[in-house]
């Protein structure tokens, strides 16, 4: 059937796009920063992994490690460069993050080169034939980790005393703080959460695609709009916008004729983006008023 | 012809160094040794100042970030090859054409996101950018085939005749590119230092008290997006006629990391700083071409100033002058402690002789910089006290005008309807969410009185204010400010109709100084366009003189000359609050909403401001209301009251009528109310 293709097309991408939206949006309500360095946070990881592979780690190990690195990662720049710099203003925050991600990318190129790198394979080699179409293992794992990582941050904010705390903390810091949160902690470890997501999806796509540094981190700019469509501040939006995107790029280039236009893909989805935010434009109120 | 002839004569030797400078640059290019492939990257070093000025207006002045700045110079290096191909226009009449597609581009682009409060234009861009890389720059159609595009240049002129132009000599094209930048620098200067470049800066620091003044937010931000567009579009038509040829990873996301790490280097609002940097990023870009072990590098060390610019020196290169200054008077300040302490030894000797007037002239002394607009920085510590008593008693003596106002006070006829209304709230209902913060309430301010606006804490006074600002739109009931119906008015336009406000938590704009604060407050009265500033005509300086003059005489009123040049950053807060009352006047209000003035005052302060009040209605005739909790200030300033408790009007008239009143006793000392329903009404009320 033409539509279980596209479906089957779209479902790695609304998987790596949901993870990559997830962390946008739990780093946005703890820092209060879009975090333009998340396309570092996807490539970073990935190739660690590889790396560790490549050492002769078993490769469940060198993922582990990766996603540890991705966490860390998520950690250093929040650190490093929107903590120092809360005292400037929000755009020198957002600048930093830029400038994070321009050193990973810039560092990881110099590195690893700019040619296609080859993975080894996460889940098993193979397809699952579903009609008269086929699906990677390895896209159909990486579905089912998003769907049990998004339950899991879903029961953490839900259910416990930490996800209360992260929630708490985001919304109003100084009355967390006289709760005996520190604010600090909760925003370290929404960035470690948010690293961590990304780092998960950045390995997993790179294992079923190929690794090139731009390619890939760019693979983070549709959970921007996915983001933008789900309303910054709402993690199931973030999961709605991620499934609207991710069908909108995958099902794409296997539509007739359209398809065939080279970036056809990403001219929908910047025309999505404008149309998304003509219709979310708002006044001055008073959540523009400097505390 | 005397008078030129006397400038020559006035020539500093450092001038002469500066025209000498000028004179070589001019000039080296057709030097015997000047390296053909230096005048190529001089080339360069003027494109890139020309994106590196877009960034400093964009993210440095208004604080919005664009990641597509390559991808906008990519649209005016195509576009410019489109024009050549198809249209046959040549050089320099395809270069505003080029602009012009750079800066329609923006517009679209910026036109929706900047509808979205926050850094989403940020997001629109690098979406923007990742598009053209994928989609724009491969359609065969724009950019020729797989991105590369080639024109070719033809010679304007006959070839050796005397004017003759040819481009495709780096010499001439030298010349060209650095005439754009130079005149790029000159607008965006003359941008910055008019109304629109003082819109710019209150955008960064506080969007609500732009709004305030009557500053459309989105339409300067816009303007600024356009205006950077325009500046790359400059750019990329440069390229492409300076290279003959183009492909598409000169425009990609890298490149675009790459021009923001220029601006960064330069320190972000300097543009003389971006100017240095440009030139630095260029002579990197040819080492790290020519050097063979840097191969490569050009990213990663482009990469790396970025970054440590921006943690370790976030001022870059522009704050380079400033730092040299501070050395430089930090060893002007030890000398001067050095002579000082000889000279007093003199001047006790003649103390001693009856002389004691030496001193009040050895104390104005002390503080020489001051007129440079930045405080001395060694005598942060020891000025600050000296200061404040050598203000004290200007202080008291302007306090003796402006407190006679209280002792004759302006008496009104008690028959309200005698004045026009100005403010008119009716049946104002504000909800959030479930809760009702303002039910019903109407109130008046008529011409000429001071209305004051009491309730408890948390009864919804500020929720209400914001009603009648534009802030929150009630859900029921009607503004009218000066007779019109404002309600569904956005909030600059309301202050258009005259009215000027004054904020809870103060919102002046912190990078700015006194004076500049003020003189932001002069927006409306100002209505030259944006044109006017670039070229810096006549009638735009004249203008700003106008207003210069506006703000020293409020400063003067009000005796706040002795903070003029100081930046508000670091103003004690007793001082912020009267600059905010001084900005609100500068406006030329009829009326001023003072949004809880007396919290943080101390007692004396308190007063001083409620003297202020009284001088500003009864010698300037400018009409006031007054939201306060102080209610002995309220009862003591206000022609008439109005009390809200709980979210409901509980009362209203003259203040000694009001005082009385069992029902408003009752909400201030908690009697006949179930504690409970107060607790609920506190907790919630409160929402804005």
């Amino acid at each position: 059937m033409e539509l279980m293709v596209l479906i089957l097309l779209a479902l790695p991408l609304v998987a790596a796009y949901a993870l990559f939206a997830l962390g946008i949006t739990v780093i946005f309500q703890a820092s209060r920063v879009l975090n333009l360095a998340h396309g570092g946070m996807v490539i970073l990881p990935a190739y660690l992994t590889y790396s560790f592979a490549k050492a002769g780690l078993p490769i469940l190990l060198a993922v582990l490690l990766g996603v540890l690195s991705g966490a860390l990662l998520g950690i250093v720049i929040e650190r490093v460069f929107v903590r120092v710099l809360r005292k400037e203003s929000v755009t020198t925050q957002t600048v930093g993050t830029v400038a994070a991600f321009g050193l990973i990318l810039a560092f990881t190129s110099k590195v690893y080169g700019t040619t296609p790198l080859h993975m080894p394979a996460i889940f098993p080699v193979g397809f699952v034939s579903v009609g008269n179409s086929s699906i990677k293992y390895g896209a159909l794992g990486l579905f089912g980790v998003m769907l049990v990582l998004a339950a899991a941050l879903f029961a953490l904010f839900r259910f416990t005393a930490i996800g209360l705390a992260m929630r708490g903390a985001a919304e109003n810091a100084r009355a967390a703080l006289l709760m005996g949160i520190n604010p600090e902690r909760t925003t370290q470890m929404a960035w470690a959460m948010g690293g961590a997501l990304a780092g998960v999806a950045g390995i997993l796509l790179g294992s079923i695609t190929d690794l090139e540094p731009f390619t890939l981190s760019l693979q983070a700019l549709p959970a921007f709009v996915a983001v933008l469509i789900g309303g910054i501040e709402s993690l199931p939006g973030a999961l709605i916008g991620s499934i609207v995107v991710g069908c909108v790029i995958g099902a794409l280039p296997g539509l007739p004729y359209v398809g065939r236009i080279q970036g056809a893909s990403q001219l929908v989805l910047t025309a999505a983006a404008l149309v998304v935010m003509a219709l979310r434009g708002q006044r001055l109120s008073l959540g523009d008023m400097r505390a | 012809m005397s008078r030129s002839f006397s400038v020559t004569l006035d020539l500093h030797p450092k001038h002469l160094l500066g025209f000498a400078i000028v004179a070589f640059l001019g000039v080296w290019p057709w030097l015997p040794f000047a390296p053909f492939s230096v005048v190529g990257d001089a080339i360069v070093a003027a494109e890139y100042a020309i994106v590196a000025i877009s960034l400093v207006l964009l993210v440095g002045w208004v604080g919005q970030i664009s990641i597509a700045q390559a991808a906008l110079v990519g649209v005016g290096a195509y576009t410019t090859a489109l024009i050549v191909q198809h249209l046959s226009v040549p050089f320099p009449a395809n270069l505003p054409l080029a602009a012009a597609c750079s800066g329609a581009a923006a517009a679209v682009l910026g036109a929706v996101a900047l509808r979205v409060r926050g850094l989403y234009l940020a997001v629109a861009t690098l979406i923007f950018g990742y598009m053209a890389d994928e989609f724009l720059f491969h359609q065969t159609w724009f950019s020729g085939y797989g991105g590369e595009a080639v024109i070719s240049q033809p010679l304007i002129g006959h070839q050796g005749a005397f004017p003759s132009f040819d481009f495709t000599d780096r010499r001439t094209f030298y010349y060209v590119a650095w005439a754009c930048a130079l005149i790029a620098l000159y607008a965006v200067a003359n941008l910055r230092s008019g109304k629109t470049g003082r819109a710019f800066f209150a955008v960064r620091g506080s969007e609500v008290a732009a709004a305030s003044l009557g500053i459309n937010v989105t339409r300067y931000k816009l303007l600024a997006f356009v205006i950077s567009g325009v500046l790359t579009g400059v750019a990329g038509n440069l390229i492409m006629v300076g290279q003959q040829a183009a492909s598409s990873d000169q425009f990609d996301l890298s490149v675009s990391i790459f021009y923001l790490s220029i601006a960064v280097v330069g320190g972000l609002t300097s543009l003389g700083g971006a100017l240095v940097a440009s030139l630095i990023f260029a002579s990197l870009n040819e080492a790290f071409l020519r050097v063979h072990a840097l191969n490569g590098y050009l990213d990663v060390t482009s990469a790396v100033l970025l970054a440590v610019v921006l943690l370790a020196y976030p001022g870059g290169l522009g704050a380079v002058p400033a730092m040299l200054r501070t050395r430089q008077r930090q060893a002007a300040h030890l000398l001067d402690r050095f002579q000082r302490g000889l000279r007093l030894r003199r001047v006790l000797r003649r103390i001693s002789a009856g002389r004691e007037v030496e001193l009040a002239g050895m104390r104005t002394a002390d503080a020489p910089s001051s007129h440079l607009g930045e405080p001395p920085p060694m005598q942060e510590s020891a000025s600050a006290p000296e200061r404040s008593t050598a203000t004290g008693p200007d202080e008291e003596t302007g306090v003796l005008s402006i407190a006679s106002f209280r002792r004759n006070r302006v008496v009104l006829d008690p028959d309200r309807t005698t004045r026009p209304p100005l403010i008119e709230a009716e049946g104002i209902t504000v909800r959030f969410g479930g809760l009702v913060a303002n039910d019903d309430v109407s109130f008046t301010v008529c011409e000429g009185e001071i209305v004051g606006l009491i309730g408890p804490n948390g009864a919804g006074k500020t929720t209400l204010f914001n009603a009648v600002a534009g802030l929150n739109q009630p859900s029921a009931g009607r503004v009218r400010l000066m007779g019109r119906d404002v309600t569904d008015w956005p909030v600059h336009e309301r202050a258009r109709l005259g009215i000027a406000r004054t904020f809870q938590a103060i919102q002046l704009f912190p990078q700015l100084t006194v004076f500049e604060n003020l003189m932001v407050a002069t927006h409306l009265q100002n209505s030259t366009g944006v044109l006017a500033h670039i070229v810096a005509s006549e009638r735009s300086i004249r203008a700003d003189l106008a207003a210069r003059e506006r703000v020293r005489e409020v400063l003067e009123m009000l005796d706040l000359q002795a903070l003029a040049v100081r930046p508000v950053r670091g103003l004690p807060f007793g001082n912020l609050r009267m600059v905010e009352v001084a900005r609100a006047i500068v406006t030329g209000a009829r009326a001023i909403m003072l949004d809880e003035p007396a919290s943080g005052l101390d007692n004396a302060e308190t007063e001083r401001l409620a003297d202020l009040l009284m001088y500003v209605r009864g010698a300037l005739g400018i009409t006031l209301l007054v939201i306060e909790h102080d209610v002995p200030f309220v009862t003591s300033v206000s022609d008439y009251m109005y009390v809200i408790d709980r979210g409901r009007l509980l009362a209203e008239g003259p203040p000694l009528e009001v005082q009385r009143n069992e029902a408003v006793i009752a909400a201030y000392l908690g009697q006949a109310v179930p504690s409970s329903a107060r607790r609920d009404a506190a907790a919630g009320a409160r929402g804005g």
